[in-house]
């Protein structure tokens, strides 16, 4: 079975590659077939990058003393779910808007996170990368952190729920690259052929803001229901938890977004920024806060 | 063995007013088409007439007369025969090869404009409908589109706009996005800022309003726009609801400053707003660029960008010539083969996904 999730996330790697250099060649080559092309490949990759991510919960679910919360409990699983959901998120970008030279700016982060995803494997044990997904399962499944906290059917939503958010914000930050392309060419008066093809400020602008606005009641649940959950367990222990914390910024930088966008009109260039801001802030909650929180931390290879 | 030959002339050997003189309208030319027939003995014939270029494409007998012939018949269309030494004469791949570099818009005004594309097929289509076309020009003039289509593709040629009311259109395209919502202001009356209005209402801008110093000058104006008149006393208030303002009057200071307009944003709850100032001396306050959300182009900026968008599209002539080279050689067997009455393949296939980009009016 851990062949079989690997293979099925080798092959969603190869696919998502392979659409995310159709993507970057439509915006130099302008053909539409590109990105027809790209969009297709890229379908395909997240149906087989679903599946992989389908067949290692579903060997979690039979596992003996199986925890609802088990998954996502090492570096691999939750790289490979993030980086899925960006994905998906961007699909439904461009089913609402046919712009896919914001594939460009967008899906090169989905795939870096895949990338890291097989790093991780590489890691943990260093064969060739592909097959060492497989390895890498294995060890995970044997090393499998119990879950800190007593696991329970919404502790099993509040991590999905919050990459869906993740993700959605990955969306706007590549939006927002492009945005602020767009803006400083037409601000300077200089243009390039980018120029004329990306989609227009306006565009890129409510693009922006309808994602943070969907992300953000998500963003809001996934952490409430973390809170409430560790508070039922730990009682006020989770206040110190650097990620809890880290994560309560994050919140309220994109609180701080949507306020000034809505109410104070913070359109065009300052609210891009700070879409920017934000995800920089994503980032750091999710790669480098794990390190220094215990109830966050992921089983990696070598803490066998 | 018959052969293509072309005779004609264009915006590179005749002025307009030779070029004019040779028009043929749309009720006169099956009569043409006709003529040479009888007179020059074409068996197929097509009449590329634009206002840039009158050609003739006719399959000819292979003797030198022929030429002369087709010449003569096309000085008959005025009876001046003293136009002759600004007509050209092609034959065979000379003439296949000026065909595709006509379609692919090389040999026009403006590089890569796409109209030309157009008028060779209507061209076609009239010669069709006069029962003048055969064998060869069937196959030649629909792979003249295909050349004409594939090097607008493949080559930057057709890309950037040629003109300052394009250019200031497809701006304002990736500012707002869709026009239709938005309002535009047009404030003083230049022939410029006319050009603009019209290319803005051909993308279907929402509400057009004009201002000017008097009531009467503006409905007189507004008229002739389809817009609503209003004067300089409700411009801060216009301000607040247009998007797009061009600017062109003969005023000596400035009609926008920087206060004016920063309140003005204060009220249009960050839209963004688009000033085109083709007004000399400026009607918009330089530093009004300053502000956020606001995109100042003057007149300079906007003739700077079309010649350097016209300057990427010179750039492309050579790249686009061999492409046009390439299918014309590529054309050559098949052409040899249909003057040794035999048959050639010849590859066809046509790129399905492809838009021309218009200079709009």
């Amino acid at each position: 079975m851990q062949k079989l999730q690997a293979l099925l996330f080798d092959f969603g790697f190869l696919g998502t590659l392979t659409a995310v250099i159709l993507y970057l060649v439509y915006v130099f080559s302008r053909r539409e077939g590109h990105s027809v092309l790209g969009h297709r490949i890229l379908f395909g990759s997240a149906l087989l990058h679903a599946a992989s991510l389908a067949v290692g919960l579903w060997m979690e679910s039979h596992r003996p003393g199986h925890v609802a919360y088990g998954f996502w409990s090492n570096w691999f699983e939750s790289l490979s779910l993030f980086s899925l959901l960006i994905v998906v998120v961007f699909l439904g970008v461009q089913t609402r808007a046919r712009l896919a030279i914001l594939g460009a700016f967008v899906l090169p982060w989905a795939l870096l996170l895949m990338g890291l995803a097989l790093t991780q494997a590489f890691l943990a044990s260093p064969r060739c990368p592909f097959a060492s997904v497989e390895d890498f399962l294995k060890l995970a499944d044997t090393t499998r952190r119990l879950p800190v906290l007593p696991s329970s059917v919404w502790a099993a939503v509040h991590v999905p729920l919050l990459f869906f958010s993740y993700a959605a914000f990955a969306n706007a930050f590549g939006i927002g690259l492009a945005f602020l392309i767009q803006e400083r060419q037409l601000k300077t008066h200089r243009s390039t052929d980018l120029g004329y093809r990306l989609p227009s400020l306006d565009e890129m602008d409510r693009m922006i803001a309808r994602l943070i606005s969907a992300a953000f009641p998500a963003l809001t649940m996934g952490l409430g229901l973390g809170i409430v959950w560790a508070h039922s367990a730990w009682g006020d222990r989770w206040v110190s938890d650097p990620k809890v914390l880290w994560s309560i910024v994050v919140w309220a930088v994109y609180l701080a977004y949507l306020v000034l966008r809505y109410a104070f009109n913070w359109r065009g260039r300052r609210g891009a920024y700070l879409s920017l801001a934000g995800f920089a802030f994503v980032l750091v909650s999710y790669m480098g806060i794990n390190y220094i929180s215990k109830a966050h931390s992921y089983v990696v290879g070598e803490k066998q | 063995m018959n052969r293509l030959r072309l005779v004609g002339l264009s915006h590179r050997t005749a002025p307009v007013e030779w070029r004019e003189r040779l028009a043929v309208s749309d009720d006169r030319l099956p009569a043409f088409l006709d003529s040479l027939r009888f007179m020059v003995g074409a068996g197929e014939a097509v009449l590329l007439s634009t206002c840039n270029r009158v050609e003739v494409y006719a399959v000819t007998p292979p003797e030198g007369e022929a030429e002369c012939l087709l010449r003569k018949s096309l000085l008959a269309l005025h009876g001046d025969v003293s136009l002759d030494g600004s007509l050209y004469a092609l034959e065979d791949e000379g003439a296949i090869r000026h065909l595709f570099r006509v379609a692919a818009g090389l040999d026009s005004l403006v590089v890569g404009e796409a109209e030309i594309l157009g008028q060779v097929k209507r061209s076609y289509d009239q010669a069709r409908q006069a029962a003048s076309t055969g064998k060869l020009t069937n196959v030649l003039f629909q792979r003249a589109m295909y050349v004409g289509k594939s090097v607008r593709t493949e080559t930057k040629i057709s890309e950037g706009p040629t003109s300052v009311p394009s250019l200031a259109v497809s701006l304002a395209h990736r500012i707002f996005g869709e026009l239709s919502e938005c309002h535009a202001l047009v404030v003083g009356a230049g022939a410029m800022a006319e050009l603009a209005v019209r290319a803005l209402k051909s993308q279907k801008v929402g509400r057009v309003v004009v201002a000017n110093r008097t009531l009467e000058k503006a409905v007189a104006m507004a008229q002739q726009f389809g817009a609503h008149p209003t004067t300089f006393d409700a411009l801060s208030r216009e301000l607040v609801l247009a998007d797009i303002v061009i600017c062109s009057t003969g005023a000596k200071g400035t009609i926008f400053n920087r206060a004016a307009v920063a309140q003005a944003l204060e009220e249009r709850r960050g839209r963004p707003l688009f000033f085109i100032d083709i007004a000399v001396p400026r009607d918009v306050d330089p530093s009004v660029d300053e502000l956020e959300n606001v995109y100042l182009y003057n007149i300079d900026d906007l003739e700077g960008l079309v010649s350097e968008s016209l300057g990427r599209r010179e750039s492309e002539i050579a790249r686009a010539g061999q492409l046009v080279d390439a299918k014309a050689n590529e054309f050559a067997p098949w052409y040899d083969a249909w003057r040794r009455g035999t048959t050639a393949a010849l590859r066809h296939h046509v790129r399905e996904s492809f838009s021309v980009e218009g200079d709009p009016g």
